[in-house]
Parts: structure tokens; C-alpha cells; sequence
């Protein structure tokens, strides 16, 4: 696979630091993009509990359930439209709310059931199958093919080692913050004729020097952190060149014990993100991108013993930037009251995960129906008077 | 062509090749070496399993003295500081340790077995205090003289060391109609009886359900540990009056005891799902990613035959044709490289015993940005872990990364830190700190894992700092011809040998395909 990368690495310094010397890029590169439009997916590994995120505090059965963990809004509770509020760790996405920049999806789930495995669980959220074990690429992956217009080099994974959600036939680009491959040319050639004859190592170097080149301009010599910021940073910066689609992962959300302490950990990196996600893009590419943040399940509507909550089955998916329909938050509530749970425990899903990202690969890139039933998300079936649809 | 025995020995089943150290000449060498390591002692904890003990017991009792001076306003902040400090350090230097050891000993396929169990039953350091100091205790002494017996004895010894009870939060579980659940506000925590089916035994599509897991959290109530000694204990007030049905078999009577978590650990030992789950698990492990159904069969078979004594699992594994041919399908993981690297480069035991040596804090051993992640929990223990979430495309590291200004080997570099940046750190930015995987179901085990852009670089990097330091005016050639035998190609032979330096020409050989797959 080799690719249009013909700028030696240092040269790509002399632009200096700042992710918007995009004149550096190959015009190659850039011309090959199917429009500006953006799409970013968050996996939030550990089961995110989006009833503690976005509280229905109008529901009085939640604060009998919870008790230590339910607030209203005179605790500290940022109430949204009278019936669901949001948790004050994530007070500092309240401005992207009133702006219409920022909705949520409640009791949505993927079609996993009963098992509450985590592993299974992220394995169908990322496969995006109606069943486990049936494929081993990712639907972000599988979107790349039917996306009109799109070729190689459009997405990129921020990370060490891969996410499911985008493995698979398409070519995607795989790039961490502690990724530095700083060495003179003469010896990357050598690397080259090493790997030559082994095509897992060699699409593996050609993509670090590709991808370092691009990294290299935006970090300069600074040292590299590895919060959630330093990744948000490093997935703006590619956004803003020749990437449209990136995926990165966030943990810490399997808060079984101490969830008031464990929880706003995990909801201050989200909130970092997107918030740093929004600054590094900038207003005009902000106003081309729409985040998905989702988790492999919800978490059980009761508290348990250990003042935190066990895997459950529905939860709640946050959708931010300038190009989604803002200020609400969708879903049909099934209410928390006796008889209206899950096996009496879980949050009973109504929606489906999977048609949120269709919706979004739909608004962002103009994928067919037919593709997103058929090739991203087998078995789908879209509901066309969605809201999620609308502008 | 395949490999020589002894080449494929080093390579698919221990840490590499050391030059000088006896080579494997086939299974029954490995296997010897299993024996052997039974009662071989790890490096780590450097002070010995007792004075662990001892340690944190007194540490558990000097926190407790604390908590109740801070209540009182007389407590010194300052010493809880050091104390922290003490603790990181403390787990810094067996991380080191555990690299340290895995590379000078000569039972490879041992130390290889170590990794994977280890990984098979994944605690989390950062998970708690007292888990900094017993995440390489539990290894120690629950899994390491355990990995040739029944894998019942391994089964018990790892499910009832305080390091999992605390790490899947079976501490924090409480009966709801037990003495103490009828008193206060606790309750059940499902995470241990959860991750014991899916993870330790039957496999995610072993055959039981939600409420079989739901049981077996009930009947795991009473399984604690003992303050401060932090011992495991059954503690009858605790435990939720019984019978239980699990898996279509009663368990427990009204008054509970220990025997009954027993029994559960040895019927899910038993059960035909674990001895086909983990049988495939090793041999993924060790061959190939979609191991030969066969040999899986034969494995499973070996167990059944000997009552799930392990080391005939090994054996039929072992004496399987595909175990010796076929090289190169896995790709190494970050420690396997490491190790592999420095056996490579056959640094000598007096260098890689020093670098266990305690040293002075200067850093946090992994940071504030951690990859524990997933079950990561501060708890009651202590919010001063200062573990934020962690953002998984950031896996944890000291000061960070590897500084280019600074690489390991310059003279204005102390020797210790050195050895931090080229074991436990390094290990740590190519994502895979020792003792801190991601979830309760480990690192990933599968080849294109590590196998990519970022994971690829990151190792190129470390080649080169560990030939500056450890083998710089070696002839590659040489070196090649040493480390790799006949694994090396005709094409790596011929760009090793025209490296425009010898340093050069060390990490390209450090870098190849042959040295990082297995």
C-alpha cells in the first residue's frame, strides 16, 4: 500500500506547531476526500451509566432506586428540558447545549441481551451484528466501503494497539500520542527493504511514517501527555487534515463500587474531550462534525450493596458538534417504575444504538439506506421519520 | 521448512534466545523446565513472600492509624505522602523484577506460562492501595507453584487470594439477608462471580445464565479478608443463608462456611467448558491464533484423563505436529519483546540484578493517565492513587514518553532510570504495564494487536535505545546469526549486513519480522 507521502519528515517541521498549517498536506490527499464533513466515535469501555450522566429526576422512582446516587436539581442537578438533568461534573458542556451543539439518546441499547459480558458486549457494539461471533471487522470499518466517494486514508484509530470498530478490509490508519518515529531517511529506507517481504510490517511502517509526518507538525518536540485532551488534540489535528472519520476509547466507566467517586473520573475525560475536541477543530470545522459517544450497556437502575451499579442492559449515547440536532434529548422513556424494567433490574431499551450511528453516517456522509441495513449494520431497521434524521 | 527444535523451542515457547544458555531440545526439555520452575522463586517481591506479608499488614494498620489522626486533626501529611510513595516504589521496583527475572531465567517455557496465566487471571494494581504491593505477590505465590498441578489448586489459590477479592470487589460483596446485609446498607456485588464463569473458567458460551451467575455471587458472600492483615477469611456474618442452585447443583445450607466456595471452584475446575476453554486459550496463545481444532482435542482430552493436572495439557499441546511447525503466526507481545530483547543482547545477570535495586522516588511509576481503566476503583482504600480515568489510546507511562533529547545511555542519565526507561516504562508506553491491564480479561492475545503503527514504532525506539546502552559495537552479523539462528531470513541476512552502522544493524535485527513474531 504506498502512499502519497513524498515530503521528507523534517521538512513537514518548518511549518511549525500549530495543527492549522494544513498547507503542508498533499494536495493528493486532500483532493481524494468525499466532502468536510466529520464523524468521531468515542467507545466508553465499562458499561457508561447514563442514568447518573443524564439524571431523569422528573421519574420519582429514581431517587427510591438510588438513593445515594440520584440528584435533583436543588443538589446541583442542571436540569435540560424539566424531566432530565445533567450530571454538574459535566457542567462545561452546558454551553454547547444552549448552542444546540449537544443531545443525548436515552435507553438505547445494542441487540446484546441477557449475558452482560463486557467484552461480548463491546465486541457487538463495535461489530454493530444483531448476534456475537459472526464477524470480525467493525461497522465504522465496514462504512468506509459504502461511503460515496471515499477512498483510502480516511479514518484514523487513536491508539496503541487497535479498536474493533474500525478493523477490518478498509485501510485505517492507527496512531498514538506517544507514537515518535524520529530517525534520518537513509535508515527508514532500510526499514522499508526489512519489512518488504512481510506485508503486515510493511503496511504497519508505511503507516507510521505517514502518520508521525502528520503528528510531527502539531507536536513539535513538546513532550506528549496521554489524557484524554493530548488524544481529543491529536484527533482535531488529524480532522482538520485529511481525515474525516477517527475513533478513540475512553475507560473507567464499570463503576460496581464508590460510583460517586469513581464516575465523575471517567465523565471529566469525556467532557475533556469533547470540549477540547471543539476547540482544537475550530468553528468551521466544528460546524461539520458530529461526535458519538456510546458504551457496550447501561448499568442496573438499583444501586447494589457497594453504593455503585452492576452491568444492566439500556443506557444513554451523547451526541455533540455543530452538526447535529442539538438541545434535546431523544429516545422513548420506558419509565422507571415497578414493572417497567428489564428482568426488574435494567433500564428497558427502546431504541436501537446501532440506528443513532446510521443516522449520523447518514447526515455525515450521505450513506444509502440500503447500505447502512445491509453492509454497516446487518439487520437494521431505520425508522425514516426519525428525529435523529432531521437538521 | 520449519525451524530446528531448539530454535523453535527459544522462540514459540520461551523468551528467545540467550547466547550461552542450553538450548531446549524439545518437549520433554520444556516440560522439565515446568517442574522445575515449581519451585523455582521469582525475583518479586524482592524482600520474600513473608516479609510481604508483613509489610502489608503493617502498612494496612499504619493507614488505619492515620484515618483515625486525620479525624482527630493530628495527622501528618507529610508521612502519608512518603507513605504513597513507598508504596509506588514498591511496586516500580517488582515491576522491574518481573521483567528482570523473566529474562535471566533459564526455564523459559516456565516464565512463559507465568505470562499467561498471569494474564489469565488479571488483577489491577491501580485498583486499590493495597494492590500496589499484591499484584506480584498473588503471582507469586498463588500462581507460580501452581501452574503444573490440577488446575483446581490453581483455580482455588488465585480465586481466594485477597489480591482478586479486592480486585473484583468480593470484599465489598454482602448477603442481603446475612447478619451485616440486614444491618446497613451493603449489598451483593456480582463482578467476581461474573468474571470467574466468563473469564477464569467456563468461557462466555459455557452453558450458564444470569441467574446462575446471580447464585454464585450469593454463595461467594463471606468471602473476605481480614483487616489488617489482609488475609482471605469466610466471614459467616457476611454470608447469605444458603441453598443456592448453580448449574443445575445445590450448594450451601443455611449456615455457610468456606467449603462451599471450594466446592463451587472445583465443580467449575471440572466442568468440560473450562477444560475446553482454557485448552484453546493456550494453545492460541502459543501457536496460532486459530489454533488446529485437533490439537485442542487432544488437549481437552489430556485434561479429562488426568483430572485436569496441566502439565499434561502442556504435554499433548507439546507433542501435537503443529506445535513445531508453521512459525511466526503470533506476534510478540510488548513484554515478550522486551524480555526477548534484553536475552537478545545478553546483558549479564549482575547488570540486570541491578537494576532491581531499590532506588529513590523521582516519579510515579505510571503516572496520572492510567490504562487500568476498566475496573478501576479508588473505593474507600483511597482517592490518593490520584488514578484518573483513563483514555485507552494512552497507555500509562512515567514521565511520559521516551524523551528524544534525552535517550537512554547519554551520561547525564542516572543508571537507574535507565533501567526504568528500557523495562517497566517501556513496557508501559507500548501498553502493557506490568500488573495493570486493561479489564478483568487481560491484555489482548492475538496477533494483529500488536502489531501495529504506533506498536511498531514504539519498539523500533526501543531498539534503539537498548542497543546504545547494552550493544553498540557488537557485529550484527554476528548478532543475527546468534539471536535468530536459522529463523533468520535471506532477506533480513542481506539489509542486516549492509547497515550503514553496526548500532544500525543491531536494531534492524531487534526490529526484523523473525524477532517480533513467534
Amino acid at each position: 500500500m504506498e502512499q502519497p507521502f513524498t515530503l521528507t519528515r523534517r521538512s513537514l517541521l518548518i511549518g511549525g506547531c500549530c495543527a492549522a498549517a494544513a498547507p503542508l498536506l498533499t494536495p493528493v490527499t486532500f483532493a481524494a476526500m468525499p466532502g468536510d464533513n466529520r464523524f468521531v466515535t468515542i467507545v466508553l469501555r465499562g458499561a457508561m451509566d447514563g442514568l447518573d450522566l443524564v439524571q431523569p429526576h422528573g421519574d420519582p422512582a429514581l431517587k427510591q432506586l438510588r438513593p445515594d446516587l440520584a440528584l435533583s436539581p436543588d443538589d446541583g442537578l442542571i436540569d435540560l428540558d424539566g424531566f432530565f438533568g445533567l450530571n454538574p461534573v459535566a457542567s462545561d458542556l452546558m454551553p454547547l447545549w444552549k448552542a444546540g451543539e449537544l443531545s443525548f439518546v436515552h435507553a438505547v441499547s445494542t441487540p446484546y441481551r441477557d449475558a452482560r459480558s463486557h467484552f461480548d458486549g463491546q465486541d457487538m457494539l463495535e461489530t454493530g451484528e444483531e448476534t456475537l461471533g459472526g464477524t470480525t471487522s467493525g461497522w465504522l470499518n465496514r462504512s468506509l466501503s459504502v461511503i460515496p466517494g471515499a477512498t483510502g486514508g480516511l479514518a484514523i484509530d487513536v491508539n496503541m494497539s487497535s479498536d474493533l470498530i474500525l478493523n477490518g478490509p478498509n485501510p485505517v490508519s492507527i496512531w498514538s500520542t506517544r507514537s515518535d518515529l524520529a530517525i534520518a531517511d537513509d535508515e527508514l529506507q532500510f526499514l522499508k527493504r526489512l519489512y518488504q517481504n512481510d506485508p503486515a510490517f510493511a503496511a504497519a511502517i508505511t503507516e507510521a511514517t505517514r502518520t508521525d509526518a502528520t503528528t510531527d507538525s502539531l507536536y513539535g518536540d513538546a513532550r506528549r501527555a496521554g489524557g484524554a485532551v493530548e488524544v481529543a488534540k491529536l484527533v482535531g489535528a488529524m480532522l482538520l487534515k485529511e481525515y474525516r472519520i477517527s475513533n478513540f476509547s475512553i475507560n473507567g466507566w464499570d463503576t460496581h463500587v464508590g460510583q460517586k467517586v469513581q464516575f465523575p473520573r471517567a465523565a471529566r475525560q469525556l467532557v475533556r474531550a469533547i470540549v477540547t475536541l471543539k476547540e482544537t477543530l475550530g468553528e468551521a470545522a466544528w460546524n461539520k462534525t458530529a461526535v458519538l459517544a456510546m458504551t457496550e450497556f447501561g448499568r442496573t437502575v438499583r444501586q447494589n450493596g457497594s453504593k455503585g451499579t452492576d452491568h444492566g442492559t439500556g443506557g444513554c449515547c451523547i451526541l455533540a458538534g455543530g452538526a447535529v440536532n442539538g438541545g434535546k434529548v431523544f429516545g422513548k422513556w420506558p419509565g422507571l417504575g415497578p414493572g417497567k424494567l428489564l428482568d426488574d433490574r435494567d433500564l428497558m431499551p427502546t431504541g436501537d444504538v446501532r440506528a443513532v450511528a446510521a443516522a449520523m453516517l447518514y447526515r455525515q456522509f450521505g450513506v444509502r439506506e440500503s447500505d447502512l441495513t445491509g453492509t454497516v449494520f446487518p439487520g437494521l431497521t431505520l425508522d425514516r421519520n426519525s428525529p435523529l434524521l432531521r437538521s | 521448512m520449519s525451524l530446528s527444535v531448539p530454535t523453535m523451542a527459544a522462540i514459540r515457547y520461551g523468551y528467545g534466545i540467550r547466547p550461552g544458555e542450553p538450548p531446549a531440545r524439545g518437549a520433554d526439555d520444556l516440560l522439565a523446565q515446568v517442574q522445575a520452575g515449581r519451585t523455582a522463586a521469582p525475583l518479586f517481591p524482592p524482600e520474600g513472600i513473608e516479609s510481604r506479608r508483613k509489610r502489608i499488614a503493617e502498612q494496612r494498620a499504619w493507614l488505619d492509624a492515620y484515618r483515625k489522626a486525620v479525624q482527630n486533626g493530628t495527622a501528618d501529611r507529610e508521612r502519608r505522602k512518603r507513605f504513597q510513595q513507598d508504596r509506588l516504589k514498591t511496586f516500580q521496583t517488582d515491576a522491574v523484577a518481573r521483567i528482570v527475572g523473566a529474562t535471566m531465567s533459564p526455564l523459559g517455557f516456565n516464565e512463559r506460562l507465568a505470562g499467561f496465566w498471569t494474564n489469565h487471571f488479571s488483577v489491577n494494581a491501580a485498583k486499590g492501595l493495597a494492590l500496589w504491593l499484591m499484584a506480584s505477590l498473588m503471582e507469586a505465590e498463588a500462581i507460580r507453584p501452581n501452574m503444573s498441578g490440577r488446575f483446581a489448586d490453581l483455580l482455588q489459590a488465585v480465586t481466594l487470594h485477597p489480591a482478586m477479592l479486592i480486585y473484583l470487589d468480593q470484599i465489598r460483596s454482602v448477603g442481603p439477608n446475612s447478619r451485616a446485609g440486614k444491618r446497613n446498607d451493603r449489598g451483593l456485588n456480582e463482578n467476581l462471580a461474573r468474571e470467574l464463569m466468563e473469564l477464569h473458567t467456563l468461557g462466555v458460551d459455557g452453558g450458564y445464565t444470569q441467574d446462575d451467575v446471580r447464585s454464585a455471587a450469593l454463595l461467594l458472600t463471606g468471602l473476605g479478608i481480614k483487616v489488617p492483615e489482609q488475609t482471605t477469611q469466610f466471614r459467616p456474618r457476611r454470608a447469605e443463608p444458603g441453598p443456592f442452585e448453580i448449574l443445575g447443583k445445590s450448594y450451601g445450607k443455611r449456615r455457610r462456611s468456606m467449603a462451599d466456595c471450594e466446592a463451587l471452584l472445583d465443580d467449575l475446575a471440572a466442568n468440560p467448558h473450562t477444560a475446553r476453554h482454557i485448552s484453546r486459550k493456550l494453545a492460541t496463545h502459543f501457536i496460532d491464533d486459530a489454533p488446529p481444532d485437533d490439537m485442542v482435542d487432544a488437549m481437552v482430552a489430556a485434561w479429562q484423563a488426568s483430572d485436569g493436572t496441566l502439565i499434561e495439557v502442556y504435554r499433548a499441546m507439546l507433542e501435537h505436529p503443529r506445535a513445531w511447525t508453521e512459525e511466526g503466526r503470533k506476534i510478540k507481545t510488548p513484554f515478550e519483546f522486551i524480555v526477548s530483547g534484553l536475552r537478545a543482547l545478553d546483558v549479564d545477570d549482575e547488570t540486570l540484578t541491578a537494576m532491581i535495586a531499590v532506588r529513590g522516588v523521582d516519579e510515579a511509576p505510571s503516572g496520572p493517565a492510567s490504562p487500568a481503566g476498566d475496573e478501576m476503583a479508588g473505593v474507600d482504600e483511597d482517592k490518593a492513587t490520584g488514578e484518573a480515568a483513563a483514555v485507552a489510546g494512552a497507555p500509562a507511562s512515567g514521565t511520559g514518553v521516551m524523551a528524544k533529547d534525552n535517550p537512554a545511555g547519554t551520561a547525564a542519565e542516572k543508571p537507574d532510570r535507565q533501567a526504568r526507561r528500557l523495562t517497566a516504562q517501556a513496557l508501559a508506553q507500548m501498553g502493557q504495564a506490568a500488573w495493570r491491564p486493561p479489564s478483568p480479561k487481560g491484555f489482548a492475545d492475538d496477533a494483529a494487536a500488536w502489531l501495529t503503527a504506533s506498536q511498531l514504532t514504539a519498539r523500533i525506539e526501543w531498539a534503539r535505545k537498548a542497543v546504545t546502552v547494552f550493544g553498540k559495537d557488537d557485529d550484527p552479523r554476528e548478532f543475527l546469526r546468534k539471536v535468530l539462528a536459522d529463523a533468520a531470513r535471506d532477506d533480513t541476512i542481506q539489509v542486516v549486513s549492509q547497515a550503514p552502522s553496526k548500532a544500525y544493524g543491531m536494531t534492524l535485527v531487534l526490529a526484523s519480522p523473525e524477532f517480533n513474531r513467534r
